[in-house]
């Protein structure tokens, strides 16, 4: 569980309009997948997924709500608290032909993964989508790399017009994947969940649901029916175990009361 | 070989460890989980007279030897609440015990009355929430006096067996405990968190929890817990659920000899996660085989003259 450790903001970079990557001064032994609650004392305390592992905490965050307003206000020099790394739950490396499927800000816990994934000599392929061409990130980065790259936007301004879903749907009846990771809007991932039972490909997940202590013990975050907690088995679940479950569902909000997705 | 099953008022408990309220009871899914786990009984999160988001983050934060937190009481609707209930007895095997609470003497009686409907095997009366003072006046738990009228009204409005959760926070917890079983409770659970305490990050000079104060548990609070169980086991006749910083078998039967007939264990699922159960079962045999105790009764109270 532990306390907040006060960190000071190295770096703070737009990514896109609506998303900003903060790099903190703290080195963490996190995995890919795994995330950390993040505190901005007198404004609330949130999780956030590790957009990089390379040397120091980054995290990879869209303006979505009142804590995010505020973490964008932040400048480097300016100091947040950091608890972490939570989530036994991370993702793990497997398969040989290997598809990234990203959904907006979705791409942030997906990037470590991917060099992992590229260290074993995998065949990569990254499929990101976005809403429109300036909301697409890492696009320079994630061309150096030896993967393919498909681009889907929701209207069109950069590679094919329309979703994740389609380009993936497209790539598995051509191709031989055995093994897909995403993370991105629940609706989507849904789609790609039942997509990966029907092909009987394995699919990892990286669930969000509303946490309070983060590290297992208020059940906030607890999946119906398996009762398994996104903070502490998760936040990557494999499509078998969220088959039949409340995933692209509902989730519950602060009250613990269900909400449809 | 050494039985440690037990029995709160004729319902069996297969051992005397119970989730205590506020871990891991948001669904029933996962109070499912915690009894698939090992626990002898589970307890839900306290059910409220209206839905409730709690306080804002950060609710909880790990101090030396224990926790503070100040999650605040956050609950769904009662509807959903109740639907959650009924789920949990329906699905579970292990008993299940409704915690609940209200803002009047009246309302404990008006939520009392609607939880029954779910035919839990025990409600348990949250008169102790440390972290409540604003809006809902010292806790109700720190009065003798209005612990009583509580204890009544709800068990004019329900047959369930009612569980009374008593605060720490007073002089004379046995006085409270016997206004408590004066008026009809038929089992007490102590204790609740302590205090409520602070922790204040020292780098922003600012208070960790968004409530600035939160209820203390865990390891720090066991001796005062035991002290509080002994106090009270003097004082009744009902039987006691020990709640307080039970990590291990031995802080178990601590608490049993100190006159607890179950164990509540909650922040000792943060340090040894859900095999805590199945853990604490586990050494609470090793102890009695080693000490020539067959049965847990044989431990109840042992530390009283």
């Amino acid at each position: 569980m532990g306390a907040p450790d006060i960190v000071r903001i190295l770096k703070v970079k737009d990514e896109t309009p609506t998303v900003k990557t903060f790099t903190l001064d703290k080195k963490m032994a996190a995995k890919p997948g795994q995330f950390a609650m993040l505190w901005i004392p007198g404004v609330g305390e949130k999780p956030f997924s590790f957009s990089s592992l390379k040397d120091k905490a980054e995290f990879t965050i869209r303006e979505v709500g009142a804590f995010t307003k505020k973490m964008f206000t932040l400048k480097k020099g300016d100091l947040i608290g950091i608890r972490g790394p939570f989530g036994d739950g991370c993702f793990r490396i497997e398969g040989k032909k290997v598809c990234v499927a990203a959904g907006g800000v979705g791409i942030a816990p997906l990037r470590p993964i991917i060099d992992e994934l590229l260290k074993g000599g995998r065949e990569l392929t990254v499929i990101q989508g976005a809403s429109t061409v300036d909301e697409l990130m890492w696009i320079d980065e994630l061309k150096k790399k030896k993967l393919d790259l498909l681009i889907a936007t929701d209207d069109g301004t950069c590679g094919s017009r329309g979703s994740v879903c389609d380009v993936l749907h497209n790539l598995l009846d051509k191709g031989e994947i055995d093994q897909i990771y995403t993370c991105g809007p629940e609706p989507m991932m849904k789609v790609i969940a039942d997509l990966s039972l029907e092909k009987k490909i394995p699919c990892q997940i990286s669930l969000d649901r509303y946490m309070k202590c983060g590290n297992g013990i208020c059940g906030q975050c607890c999946v119906d029916p398996s009762g398994k907690r996104v903070c502490k088995e998760g936040p990557v679940f494999t499509a078998e175990e969220l088959k039949d479950s409340e995933f692209g569902r509902y989730r519950r909000d602060a009250s613990g009361s269900r909400c449809d997705i | 070989m050494v039985d440690i099953s037990t029995s709160l008022l004729g319902v069996r408990l297969r051992n005397p460890t119970v989730l205590a309220s506020g871990i891991l009871g948001v669904t029933a899914s996962s109070l499912k989980r915690v009894a698939e786990a090992g626990a002898g009984a589970v307890t839900m999160k306290s059910i409220g007279p209206e839905r409730r988001e709690g306080h804002p983050t950060p609710v909880v934060v790990e101090v030396t030897s224990g926790l503070l937190n100040a999650v605040g009481l956050s609950c769904p609707s009662p509807d959903e609440s109740l639907e959650e209930l009924r789920k949990a007895v329906k699905e579970i095997k292990a008993p299940v015990i409704a915690s609940f609470y209200g803002r009047t003497v009246k309302e404990f009686g008006e939520v009392a009355e609607r939880i029954s409907e779910a035919k839990p095997a025990f409600i348990e009366a949250n008169i102790s929430c440390p972290n409540m003072e604003s809006e809902y006046g010292k806790p109700f738990g720190t009065d003798p006096e209005v612990t009583g009228k509580i204890t009544e009204k709800v068990k004019n409005k329900t047959r369930i067996p009612l569980i009374v959760k008593l605060t720490p926070n007073v002089l004379d917890i046995a006085s409270i405990a016997k206004a408590a079983e004066s008026a009809g409770a038929d089992i007490i659970s102590a204790i609740n968190s302590y205090g409520p305490g602070m922790a204040i990050n020292i780098e922003t000079a600012k208070p960790i929890l968004s409530n600035k104060f939160g209820g203390m548990s865990g390891s720090a609070i066991k001796p005062l817990a035991v002290r509080c169980v002994y106090e009270i086991y003097e004082a009744v006749n009902i039987p006691i659920i020990g709640v307080g910083g039970i990590q291990t078998g031995r802080d178990a039967v601590e608490m049993m000899m100190a006159g607890a007939t179950a164990v509540g264990v909650g922040t000792a699922v943060m340090n040894r996660d859900l095999k805590v159960f199945s853990e604490i079962c586990g050494e609470l045999e090793g102890f009695m085989e080693e000490w020539g105790y067959s049965k847990i009764d044989e431990l109840r109270g042992k530390a009283h003259d």
